[in-house]
């Protein structure tokens, strides 16, 4: 009888191991842009512009209210509809067959991703004392300079912990993409396992993978918090 | 010269500004004194528009601003000719002492770091804090963050230094170490325009006092004037009040 055999284990963590990097490519390219345009949503919210802030708002609340996994789907099926769309309309000749499952997966995730940024980063920049802002505007600084030179260096060290909590999960909500056919880590895990029939003990070495990486995540973002935190920093004396 | 006309503003239905008129001459020391919510400091704060006059004209040597109307360009120009010394010091919480003073020599007026470092430098050594340029705000004492402050101030030249009650949020031991280095600023022939509670400080250091309240300028003159042949008997009653502290 062989029940559960543990070497099964080691020999999934193995042959999951080559994709690691693609569920990384969609942490990270998820994580940068949502960090872009999550800050210009923050930025539409906290400047209450007209329309632009309702805009937001509806966005966050939508991107926020509605599963990630609906959100995939929503992007595998609408891209191509509406690339269908516009190529009726402007005569334009765009393949939706030629569309690769990680560009349906990229746009899904940043959406999501830049609406959970969008709050973490309007948090953090209104935890900024109004004090240090008119210390900038007191001595001539532009809004943008006091943006990039007061504003953002203080908020950035309020973000980061949570940034790094939402590149945690991130991390494990790729773990979504394979119900488009992306060969991330669980799809990789949904193949070996099927061809081994060993299920049990490959999701246990996927698991075991996550695990790790979040680890280190986290690892890296106790370190950059402890260099950003200014408040605990010890005077430096050498030059 | 600094000269404030017609300086009106108002919080909602609450009328702080009534028409100030206000003129400092280059190189002159004028303190604002009056009791706490008689405008003297939104006075101060419209001038570089943090808080910004809904009427008034605002001429800063051959600067001329209608607050009414102010642009943008206006309003950097007028604060890249003033600077500010404000009641809790109001440092970048993020950089240190030098870095606090560099900030606007680098960023505003676009000197070169090293430039920028050795004005930066002096000032604090003039303050009293050559030992202290690496240490972020939060390392230093109340008295050494408004030193800072004021090094901040200096470094940029402006034409006029603003100074918020700069000892108010002091423990007492501290104020008179931060007053003797605004003394010594004074008497360089700084144009200096100064909100304080420090009714000796105020008479020693300045060359007018204006007596704030209820959102105009009741009584004006030299400290001699206004100190020992107060005419206003709101101003009797208001020195009455500091000297019974």
């Amino acid at each position: 009888m062989n029940l559960f055999k543990p070497s099964a284990i080691v020999e999934g963590i193995w042959r999951i191991i080559p994709n690691i990097p693609v569920t990384l490519e969609i942490a990270v390219v998820a994580a940068i842009i949502g960090i872009i345009l999550g800050f210009l949503l923050a930025l539409f919210r906290i400047k209450k512009w007209p329309v632009l802030t309702q805009i937001a708002t509806v966005y966050i609340s939508f991107m926020r209210g509605t599963p990630l996994l609906v959100q995939i789907f929503l992007s595998y099926y609408g891209i191509p509809v509406m690339l269908n769309i516009f190529n009726y309309k402007f005569n334009t000749s765009f393949n939706i067959n030629s569309i690769p499952s990680m560009a349906f997966v990229f746009v899904a995730f940043s959406l999501n991703e830049a609406a959970y940024m969008a709050e973490t980063l309007r948090a953090s920049i209104l935890s900024v004392d109004y004090k240090d802002i008119e210390a900038a505007y007191s001595i001539g600084m532009t809004g943008a300079q006091t943006m990039r030179r007061v504003i953002l260096p203080q908020a950035m060290i309020v973000a980061i912990p949570n940034l790094g909590n939402s590149l945690i999960s991130l991390v494990k909500s790729t773990s979504l993409a394979f119900t488009i056919g992306v060969m991330d880590m669980m799809g990789k895990a949904k193949v070996v396992s099927g061809n081994n029939m060993r299920f049990f003990e490959v999701y246990i070495g996927l698991a075991l993978l996550y695990w790790v990486m979040c680890i280190l995540i986290e690892f890296v973002i106790n370190k950059l918090e402890k260099r950003f935190n200014i408040m605990d920093r010890e005077v430096d004396d050498d030059d | 010269m600094i000269k404030l006309e017609r300086m009106d503003k108002s919080f909602g239905k609450n009328h702080v500004l009534c028409g100030v008129d206000l003129t400092v001459e280059t190189g002159q020391v004028v303190s604002i004194i009056g009791s706490s919510g008689s405008g003297k400091s939104t006075c101060l704060r419209t001038i570089n528009f943090l808080e910004p006059a809904d009427s008034g004209i605002i001429t800063l040597d051959e600067i001329r601003v209608d607050t009414s109307h102010a642009t943008k360009a206006d309003i950097l120009t007028l604060r890249r000719n003033t600077a500010m010394v404000f009641q809790s010091y109001n440092l970048f919480r993020h950089r240190t002492a030098l870095e606090n003073v560099m900030e606007g020599l680098v960023i505003v007026q676009g000197k070169s770091e090293a430039e920028a470092k050795e004005i930066a430098e002096e000032e604090l050594r003039r303050v009293g804090l050559a030992d202290r340029m690496k240490y972020y705000p939060h390392q230093l004492s109340g008295g050494q963050q408004q030193r800072v402050g004021i090094a901040r101030a200096l470094a940029l030249n402006p034409k006029v230094i603003l100074l918020d009650e700069p000892t108010s949020a002091l423990d007492p031991e501290m104020i008179g170490g931060v007053l003797d280095v605004i003394r010594s600023i004074a008497d360089e022939g700084r144009t200096m325009i100064i909100v304080t509670h420090e009714m000796n400080f105020a008479r020693d250091v300045s060359d007018h006092i204006a007596f704030f309240s209820a959102g105009r300028i009741v009584e004006h003159g030299t400290p001699e004037e206004v100190f020992d042949h107060t005419r206003e008997e709101e101003t009797k009653q208001f020195l009455r009040h500091m000297s019974a502290k």
